[in-house]
């Protein structure tokens, strides 16, 4: 820096050498090793979004069937798949942000949670979701147009090897899907294995402190809001750790817009307790449907508002079956069908 | 900055354009703090840094189809990239970014003092720098701070910006006329208590203010 390699010609010349006398350079930062981590960490995390986005845009035309299991619905709105989490977490236990009825009924149902039996989950298996869906089939930028409730499995690889997503299959609309992604996949926030979720603190700030690090907010959305994403992907298709569902649920008492619905229900009907945020970026707003007998997600629902903040159903679904099997593409023993 | 080696670029550049994310990581870990280093000297703002550096990379990543597959080091690109993200940022883009109008936790600076201390008795350098960054039009810093503060050559910034050497040339020129119009003669180290915060803009308002009461 002190010493920069100009050609022989630069070296010479009256104006770079008068700058660089008038204003000195102030000294070149090094940044400290966590910093330098968790800058990484969100970078790296922000290009996988963008390999992401690439790839479901050149792999999947009908309607982004495929997005839906590991964006959020709400992405799916957003051209742009930019952005960052603010790297940092804080000290001490952070308050109760959450709305006193939303929090009150976190505190219950994570207490539920907690007490579910610990599922086994290899590494060499795959996690198995079968949902009802109601999705929008109108094109970007119309108005909500929903389709029929349809079927919709997955399987998701719990490979954590970085090449591990291989086999992971969605079946929806009576073909499948295979998940396709470019470069490196790694077991993490996009894609949630049962190992990588058992992995995560659950203490309930320190879980938030991680979930902030790993929340990409998108084109301008709060990063409260991506943090809420976030954890709706990781309780959505997936097989939670009893742990950090708990965990999961407890920290969301602490994310500031989350408050509680009454007679929410899920994409079949069942009621269930409603925990919802709203996106006051992309006036949406995403719904939980907790089964408060288990702590299990029973459904999601997504609103778009409108000018007046009516709501407008733009997606839904109902979990029907949650497992673990061996192969992907063979649905569970015994599993009953809807 | 440029005068540090890489190894072996040509390798670099073909594993960046195969989508080798190793190599994205390797990147990153090799150029983040030259990056952040123009990214501050050019916004002024800790946090704004930040997002520019993390924004160049992605920048980068993103472009990697259109890597050339030749020797020179990558240094001056990925400068060159910050540059543009910088001045992205004094142009009122921040909008179209999204996340840079975001404000980091108050946890942020705490974690990082170390950082921030090492830097506080450079206030005065870095107040003046963040002054001039302010009086130049978004081209002229941007020149400035690759040919002057990260030592590019001339050629390399051309490049890096995509503008001919001749332009350089000529922004530089018309950068330190501008100065010595508009400096304030040096000895006057401007309010650098906020430094500790990284919030520079703040000093810098605090100086606009003074200025147009004088």
């Amino acid at each position: 820096m002190n010493q920069p390699e100009h050609t022989p010609a630069d070296r010479h010349d009256r104006t770079l050498l008068a700058l660089r006398e008038q204003l000195p350079p102030p000294r070149p930062i090094t940044l400290s090793d966590d910093h330098r981590r968790a800058l990484q960490r969100r970078t790296l995390a922000a290009a996988r979004r963008t390999d992401r986005r690439r790839e479901v845009v050149r792999t999947v035309a009908p309607a982004g069937l495929v997005v839906a299991c590991l964006a959020t619905a709400v992405a799916l709105l957003a051209t742009t798949l930019l952005g960052g989490a603010e790297p940092g977490p804080t000290d001490g236990p952070r308050p109760v942000a959450a709305a006193p009825a939303a929090a009150s009924r976190l505190q219950a149902i994570a207490a539920v949670a907690g007490r579910a039996p610990t599922p086994a989950v290899g590494d060499d298996q795959f996690v198995y979701v079968r949902s009802a869906v109601v999705s929008n089939e109108a094109a970007l930028g119309e108005a909500p147009d929903l389709g029929a409730v349809h079927e919709r499995e997955i399987w998701l690889a719990q490979d954590p090897d970085a090449h591990g997503s291989r086999g992971s299959l969605i079946r929806e609309d009576g073909q499948d899907w295979p998940i396709v992604t470019v470069g490196s996949d790694p077991a993490g926030a996009r894609r949630p294995t049962y190992s990588w979720l058992a992995s995560l603190p659950t203490d309930p700030d320190r879980l938030l402190d991680e979930l902030e690090a790993l929340a990409v907010p998108v084109d301008g959305q709060e990063p409260e809001q991506a943090v809420f994403d976030l954890m709706t992907g990781l309780v959505r298709e997936t097989v939670l750790p009893p742990d950090l569902a708990a965990a999961l649920y407890r920290a969301a008492r602490l994310v500031p817009g989350v408050v509680l619905e009454r007679g929410a229900e899920d994409a079949v009907g069942r009621r269930g307790v409603g925990i919802s945020r709203t996106d006051e970026r992309f006036r949406s707003r995403t719904l939980w449907v907790v089964d408060p007998g288990t702590g299990e997600l029973l459904g999601t629902r997504d609103h778009l508002l409108g000018p007046d903040g009516e709501p407008m159903l733009f997606h839904a679904t109902a979990v029907l079956e949650r497992a673990v099997v061996d192969e992907p593409g063979r649905e569970p023993a015994g599993g009953g069908r809807a | 900055m440029s005068n540090e080696s890489e190894a072996d670029p040509r390798r670099v550049r073909r594993a960046l354009r195969e989508g080798d994310d190793e190599a994205f990581a390797d990147l990153f870990r090799t150029h983040v703090d030259a990056v952040f280093t123009l990214a501050h000297r050019l916004t002024g703002s800790w946090s704004a840094a930040q997002d520019v550096t993390s924004e160049t990379f992605l920048a980068a990543w993103r472009g990697r189809d259109r890597i050339a597959d030749d020797d020179r080091p990558l240094r001056p690109w990925l400068l060159g990239i910050t540059a543009h993200q910088a001045m992205n940022v004094r142009r009122g883009a921040r909008r179209r970014l999204g996340f840079l109008a975001r404000r980091p936790g108050p946890g942020v600076v705490e974690d990082f003092a170390d950082e921030a201390a090492s830097r506080i008795d450079d206030a005065a350098t870095l107040a003046r720098t963040a002054e001039a960054v302010r009086l130049l039009p978004p081209r002229e810093a941007a020149v400035l701070g690759l040919c002057v503060w990260s030592g590019l050559s001339y050629a390399e910034a051309a490049e890096a910006l995509g503008v001919p050497v001749g332009t350089v040339r000529s922004r530089l020129a018309r950068a330190r006329a501008r100065l010595r119009e508009l400096t304030e003669p040096p000895g006057e180290p401007g309010a650098t208590s906020d430094h500790a915060t990284g919030e520079t803009r703040e000093t810098r308002e605090t100086r606009e203010t003074r200025g147009a009461r004088r």
